[in-house]
């Protein structure tokens, strides 16, 4: 294609002065749950222990349950799976097979005990290596309240294991005291609710009310059907509003009009009217320019410091753009904002939502303080659920599968994304690598509800893929690239889950 | 229609600036495809009468061929088990691009792709730019011309996509946004704006009317608050219009307005304050930022002043205030601090003496004592004192008080004082407005 005469939605041409056609954007089905929200008043003093324990109770049936099924009649060597409850019941020699925790014995994987040993107190900085050494040195081990196994054996290399996730193994202890693995399961989807089962006013009684698997109930309540609109959902993340670095400024101004439907031609302009909702999953502000505080500069640290606050060492500027972005946008098209690491939000999981007061042009359309409907700006926890068109949704800014990652030796992101979805946990690292709140009575990483579009953020690269469960879930995985280093938005039809991306670059 | 060849003309020709598509259908309030026709039609019509005395930037939306691996990326099928690790990771979806090109890579950009649904100008300039990012700076304008000449319905005209959903809370007090947003302002309307005004002369003057205003405190901040605050004691300039007792000649700023708007804004006051903190610290590094802020206060001074007008007859009296007074810049005296803080402590005063309109005399103070006890750990009391004080040597080095405090509202008197005070807060190197915040600094 290098003709020019031959492009439809040509307007290199003089003004027609023909009246514009006027479009109007697509309503957006949206109905948040407040699945991660944390209490205003929460307390940290509790230990971590309990989320494992949680995890381990609830999961547990139901893994023993598909594991039961699958190894019924397995009889290897005349000898019979047999189930023992604990770990510890293992007998050495005996084909048996055990639900519990998996734990990875990592050198490389910050270990608090080891810090605290050190008598070092602060938290390490996070940082990108990865924890995975490539020399047999890791040890994947299975535990439970009775005591922890080692597992061996080369089925382990097939299958991505981090700490946190619950599985059931089968496999005889050997000489050494290990659990030699012949086959592994998880719990494997969990039940998927129907599309539209989210009930019209949105369950806002916190977290515990909207966990509950009472999908059945809810369908029946939904007399009316509710169709979609047919529109699109965009995903966008790693925005990176900076302060210095603008060498992506001019996409992120194309991406501005690109949404607003003003960019392009009025065929074009029809169909970006058809994008009904912004997700925004993650970082949308850039860390590059938070510099440490220099400590030579003793002269500058007194200068102006109160509350231990160093107006000199903050800049606003980034989330003022980021706060104009979204003032623009606004008016036009409702916005989700799930913040991320490099967001002003808490770091441990779930991050909660960022505040409004950080976006004074655009906190107007922010939902008021105490009201239960959802904001046209909604500012969400990460991790976030939700149902958007009826499809049940849910969003991370990627922090999950980030610290994943660094479990394992592979680059498969959607990989990662899948075994998540089949650990029916959405941050099995969380509280070992990942940071995460103390959790006392639930955890709420614990997926109860299969997804229908599960959307990563803040990815090196884009990825989608669908994956299908043995009840006919099917789960649409979208590993959503860093806009800064890509210029990369994710579209998604509403009515069949179907992707699409759009590429934007200057130069 | 033909003044946007004017428009252009003057904008690109003349002034030598970079026009996109949204500033004209800002500038022109048209909608944004009739802009972008504009500009092809100047670009094409100056070309032809001087060749590449136009450089255009052009928007391409489309399906971009990739290179190679296209094709031999066979469609995944989904695996329900989780060894799929070494087949492709991703499902093959389809990519639209969008690419923003100089007019010299159109061709070739033209040519990567294998169908193009969108072509239109997307900027227009004088030479060709180097460096695609500069139109961002062209956005900030887009951007703050929408909020200038701000029209009724701006999405219907400029052809933004409209949303009839849309769901915006009406907030009870808002923080004046040009106060809390140092940005470079190259609004081209805001002259415009100014010489619409009746008076331009006296827009200036009306300064301190600002200084009620918490948001306004921010740009009080900036100025060396002593200095103009002892100027201001020769002619108090607009001060003087609200001055109830005309005797007390030093009261700078209407106090009960002050109240009333304190009350107003009560539940944003905390803004104002964190606004202004900051500020003082960076008044020396950003002049820009500073005269940008000014430039807008100038804005909201006029207005004001057009108010004033309308109901005020001391103008003329104002008028001649001014003329004495060439301080056009001077910066309103420090802010009245709230009256919830009076109720912290209960300060007294005995005044001594009032000659030539300067008061002396002392007044009760709490001072802060810090010792160390037995076990090494560090105390700090409170002890009340009594230290004297007088209105001209204010910015003296005499020893500050731990805490600029405040006197009851009511009294001129009060008032002054409380300037004093503040003013010896800024003498010891703090912000210098008297604000909550100096109020827990340490010493």
């Amino acid at each position: 294609m290098s003709q020019i005469d031959g492009i439809q939605g040509n307007l290199l041409h003089e003004p027609t002065g023909k009246v514009e056609d006027e479009f109007e954007r697509t309503a957006s089905d949206y109905r948040p749950l407040h699945s991660f929200k944390l209490d205003k008043e929460k307390s940290y003093q509790q230990q971590f222990a309990d989320m494992y324990f949680l995890r381990l109770t609830k999961l547990k049936p139901t893994v023993e349950q598909i594991a039961a099924e699958a190894w019924r009649d397995t009889i290897i060597g005349n000898e019979p799976a047999k189930k023992v409850e604990r770990v510890l019941d293992i007998r050495q020699g005996e084909l048996c097979w055990v639900a519990g925790t998996v734990y990875m014995e990592m050198a490389l994987k910050p270990n608090i005990l080891d810090d605290v040993s050190k008598d070092k107190w602060l938290s390490a900085p996070i940082t990108d290596n990865k924890y995975y050494a490539d020399d047999d040195s890791d040890a994947v081990t299975l535990e439970d309240e009775s005591g922890r196994i080692r597992l061996v054996g080369d089925f382990l290399k097939d299958v991505i294991l981090v700490t946190g996730c619950i599985v059931a193994v089968m496999g005889t202890e050997n000489v050494n005291g290990e659990l030699e693995v012949i086959d592994l399961k998880f719990p494997d989807l969990p039940p998927q609710p129907e599309r539209w089962a989210v009930p019209e006013p949105p369950s806002t009684n916190g977290k515990g009310d909207s966990k509950q698997p009472k999908d059945e109930d809810e369908e029946m309540k939904d007399a009316q059907p509710r169709r979609g609109s047919g529109g699109k959902i965009a995903i966008v993340s790693g925005l990176g509003f900076s302060a210095q670095d603008a060498s992506h400024a001019i996409e992120l101004n194309l991406l501005l009009e690109y949404l607003l439907g003003e960019a392009l031609d009025p065929a074009a302009q029809r169909e970006l009217s058809q994008i009904s909702r912004l997700i925004v999953a993650g970082n949308s502000i850039s860390l590059e320019e938070r510099q440490p505080i220099d400590e030579d500069s003793p002269e500058k640290k007194i200068d102006h410091k109160k509350y231990g606050y160093d107006s000199s060492s903050y800049n606003a500027q980034p989330s003022q753009l980021l706060d104009d972005f979204l003032s623009t946008l606004l008016p036009s098209i409702p916005i989700t904002l799930l913040p991320g690491a490099q967001d002003p939000a808490n770091a441990s999981y779930p991050q909660q939502p960022i505040h409004p007061a950080m976006f004074p042009e655009s906190r107007a359309y922010t939902a008021a303080p105490g009201s239960t409907e959802s904001g046209w700006l909604d500012t969400v926890t990460n991790p976030w659920e939700g149902e958007i068109d009826g499809w049940r949704v849910l969003a991370t800014g990627g922090q999950n599968v980030d610290d994943i990652f660094k479990y394992v030796g592979s680059d498969d992101r959607l990989g990662m994304m899948e075994a998540m979805c089949r650990w029916r946990c959405c941050a099995p690292t969380a509280p070992d690598t990942l940071w995460s709140y103390p959790f006392q009575d639930d955890d709420p990483f614990v997926m109860y509800t299969c997804p229908h579009l599960y959307i990563v953020g803040c990815q090196p690269e884009f990825g989608t893929k669908v994956i299908q469960g043995e009840d006919g879930q099917a789960v649409r995985l979208i590993a959503v690239p860093w806009f800064s280093a890509t210029g990369e938005i994710v579209l998604v039809d509403s009515e069949t889950l179907d992707v699409s991306r759009v590429k934007i670059t200057a130069g | 229609m033909e003044d946007y060849k004017q428009y252009l003309a003057q904008k690109i020709l003349t002034e030598d600036q970079v026009v996109t598509y949204r500033l004209l259908s800002r500038a022109l309030k048209v909608h944004a495809n009739t802009a972008k026709e504009m500009l092809y039609d100047f670009h094409k019509r100056q070309n032809d009468k001087r060749p590449n005395s136009l450089h255009a930037t052009y928007i391409l939306y489309g399906t971009r061929s990739r290179p190679g691996h296209q094709d031999e990326d066979v469609e995944m099928t989904d695996s329900p088990t989780p060894e799929a690790a070494d087949a492709p990771f991703s499902d093959l979806v389809p990519t639209f691009t969008l690419s923003l090109v100089r007019q010299e890579q159109l061709q070739e950009t033209l040519s990567q792709y294998t169908e193009v649904t969108s072509l239109h100008i997307y900027s227009l300039a004088p030479h060709p730019l180097k460096d695609l990012q500069i139109l961002t700076d062209v956005t900030r304008q887009v951007y703050e011309a929408s909020i200038a000449n701000s029209i009724p319905n701006p999405t219907k005209v400029y052809g933004t996509i409209v949303n009839p959903n849309v769901r915006k809370r009406e907030r009870r007090g808002r923080p004046n946004p040009v106060a809390s947003k140092p940005k470079p302002k190259v609004d081209p309307k805001a002259p415009l704006k100014q010489e619409s005004k009746p008076t331009p002369a006296a827009a200036v003057k009306e300064e301190p009317k600002e200084a009620p205003k918490p948001a306004t405190a921010s740009t009080t901040a900036k100025k060396p608050t002593p200095v103009a605050s002892l100027k201001r004691q020769g002619s108090s300039g607009i001060g003087q219009m609200f001055a109830k007792a005309a005797a007390k000649p030093k009261k700078p700023a209407p106090l009960k307005a002050a109240a009333e708007d304190n009350q107003a804004t009560a539940a944003l006051s905390d803004d104002g304050e964190d606004d202004a903190e900051p500020m003082s610290s960076v008044k020396s590094e950003d002049n820009k930022e500073s005269s940008s802020a000014r430039q807008a206060r100038k804005d909201r001074q006029a207005e004001l002043q057009r108010m004033m007008e309308e109901s005020d007859e001391e103008e003329e009296e104002a008028e001649e205030a001014e003329k004495e007074d060439p301080m056009d810049e001077e910066p309103p005296p420090p802010e009245p601090e709230p009256e919830t803080k009076t109720g912290e402590q209960e300060p007294a005063e005995v005044v001594s003496g009032t000659s030539g309109g300067r008061r002396r005399g002392r007044r009760r103070v709490m001072r802060k004592k810090q010792i160390l006890d037995e076990k090494g750990y560090l105390v700090t009391m409170q002890e009340a004192g009594w230290e004297s004080f007088s209105e001209d040597e204010a910015p003296a080095v005499a020893p500050p008080p731990p805490k600029p405090k405040l006197q009851e509202q009511k009294s001129v008197k009060t008032e002054s004082s409380a300037t004093t005070k503040s003013k010896k807060g800024a003498a010891a190197g703090k912000g210098g407005q008297g604000n909550i915040m100096s109020f827990f600094s340490k010493k």
